[in-house]
């Protein structure tokens, strides 16, 4: 009978976790990292003119994944509150592109089938998680880390850190920077004037 | 007798075309006159030949060591005073904001935290409870009064990397086949070493010293002088990367202000204080002849750089403002260093 008790014990505990184990955040992020590897090396995306759909492809799979509300929040952070709703709304999807395009055009360019390496996952406090991964390199590889926290559909990344330096801290400093001088619509207007600078350069190139 | 090295000092630190050609012409390793040095009669006759630099140049470069140090001491005292000045810096969690505001602290405390506790929970949502701590401390919070030098000196390195770092580097690089490339990148990282070992000693990570001198040997004999690179075949023996600055902030040194080197890119006033320490521990800096130690120099730069072509140009687009992005990232992947 003392056994029975541990054993119902450990069944219950069992039947408790699973779900919690049935989505860890490696396996989360393993699928959409595939998926975008496939999109860059899918062969009728040669052509140059296939960009833009290729590049609309991608962001498909990317904002699925990525959580860009919580990114733009942690981005903004302290000054968040002084952006009304629409100008929260329209942030988050200006800044969201303005990766896009920037991260797409990188990649596109200086991808040469390198396969992304899964090292660890780590669970921190809160929900939230750390998967490392490599991506290897002449001379060494890249340590690339996201950071993601489990919501309601899944886990979903918040920060970016490769080689020790968080993406969003980076860009929580440009910002404070600018908003320190100057309106959230300004700061929304040079993210979209960037924007247009970096479709025009890559027309000309 | 004390007047001479005092002039010959200021003299060499100012007119340094002089002792450079002097320089030149004497190619010997610097070590052999070190060892000069030590013998005191042979250093008194030095010192009153006065012909040869080797002290002077030694001196010059302690100097430069102090003068860094002193500066660098100077913003240290300045950025804690900087820091007391504003009160938006301890509140920068929440959580540490409402331990403050506890009644046992001063009362002078308390009202200003009680403000800044209020202004928090009116940014919290629900998700802000957590992990806001570490993540927040940006380079926003560390004052950069530096910034107009600079904001120069970064223009200067933008120019000299895209005028001719970078066609020079490409150039080389077609030039140049990548596994010659690779020796090469092997061989400095070889001379490191020393370097490495000895910081890994100061930090007190002996199983890293140990690996570091392992791998310095094997590469340094089964690998030609370091231009093969065998002991990457064993992950035991990794390649450490500690410098000076690192130990320094292990040390729990604060980095200083942000300071921009010209030629040699972001640094803070610790680092760069590290970086001249770190000369010493270089071979190359025993090299006597000018020239030979800076076509070294220049080469080493070229043939990193003919890898990482394009990074540089990520950053800067990948910014809205590429200063403050190079400035935090500097500032993030050195506190990353020191950590690990």
């Amino acid at each position: 009978m003392k056994y029975m008790a541990r054993y119902i014990f450990l069944l219950v505990f069992f039947i408790y976790v699973s779900p919690l184990w049935a989505a860890e955040p490696m396996e989360d992020l393993k699928g959409p990292v595939e998926q975008v590897i496939q999109i860059l090396q899918d062969p009728k995306y040669k052509d140059k003119a296939q960009s833009d759909v290729q590049r609309i492809e991608i962001m498909a799979v990317i904002r699925e994944i990525f959580d860009f509300q919580e990114i733009s929040k942690r981005t903004i952070s302290r000054q968040w509150k002084k952006f009304t709703k629409e100008q929260q709304q329209e942030f988050q999807d200006t800044f969201a592109d303005f990766l896009g395009h920037t991260y797409y055009q990188k990649v596109r360019d200086a991808y040469q089938g390198e396969k992304v390496v899964f090292l660890s996952q780590e669970h921190l406090e809160n929900g939230k998680a750390v998967v490392k991964t490599n991506i290897p390199r002449q001379n060494g590889a890249i340590p690339l880390d996201y950071k993601m926290v489990n919501g309601k559909s899944g886990w979903r990344i918040y920060d970016v850190i490769i080689e020790g330096v968080s993406l969003v801290n980076n860009y929580r400093t440009q910002f404070s920077k600018i908003l320190n001088k100057e309106t959230p619509d300004q700061l929304i207007a040079r993210l979209k004037k960037k924007i247009s600078e970096q479709k025009k350069q890559d027309a000309s190139s | 007798m004390i007047h001479e090295p005092i002039s010959k000092l200021l003299k060499s630190v100012t007119p340094a075309k002089v002792s450079a050609r002097k320089r030149a012409e004497n190619t010997g390793l610097r070590y052999a006159s070190l060892r000069v040095r030590f013998s005191p009669e042979l250093q008194q006759q030095a010192f009153e030949i006065g012909s040869h630099d080797f002290h002077i140049a030694g001196i010059k470069r302690v100097f430069l060591f102090f003068l860094m140090a002193g500066f660098w001491f100077f913003s240290e005292v300045n950025t804690s005073f900087a820091q007391s000045d504003y009160p938006s810096k301890p509140d920068i969690h929440p959580s540490s904001a409402r331990k403050h505001s506890e009644p046992l602290e001063a009362p002078v405390n308390t009202v200003e935290d009680d403000e800044n506790m209020k202004d928090d929970e009116a940014f919290d949502d629900e998700e802000y409870e957590d992990g806001f701590s570490e993540e927040e401390e940006t380079a926003a919070e560390i004052p950069d009064p530096l910034e107009p030098w600079n904001m120069l000196m970064y223009q200067f390195n933008d120019r000299l990397y895209f005028w001719v770092l970078k066609p020079v580097s490409q150039g080389y690089g077609y030039v140049v086949p990548t596994a010659v490339r690779n020796s090469i990148w092997n061989f400095f990282e070889n001379l490191e070493s020393p370097l490495q070992f000895v910081n890994c000693l100061l930090q007190g990570k002996g199983s890293d010293a140990e690996a570091t001198f392992a791998r310095f040997l094997v590469n340094t004999t089964i690998g030609f002088l370091g231009f093969a690179d065998p002991a990457g075949d064993f992950p035991k023996l990794k390649k450490a990367d500690e410098d000076l600055g690192q130990t320094f902030g292990y040390w729990g040194i604060g980095t200083g202000w942000f300071f921009t080197l010209p030629v040699l890119g972001p640094s803070t006033i610790r680092d760069s204080v590290g970086m001249v320490g770190d000369m010493f521990l270089k071979p190359t800096y025993y090299i006597r002849a000018i020239e030979m130690s800076l076509g070294l120099r220049a080469v080493e730069t070229i043939n990193t750089t003919s890898f990482r072509i394009g990074d540089y140009e990520t950053i800067k687009e990948a910014a809205l403002d590429p200063y403050e992005a190079i400035r935090d990232g500097y500032l993030q992947l050195r506190k990353n260093k020191v950590a690990h």
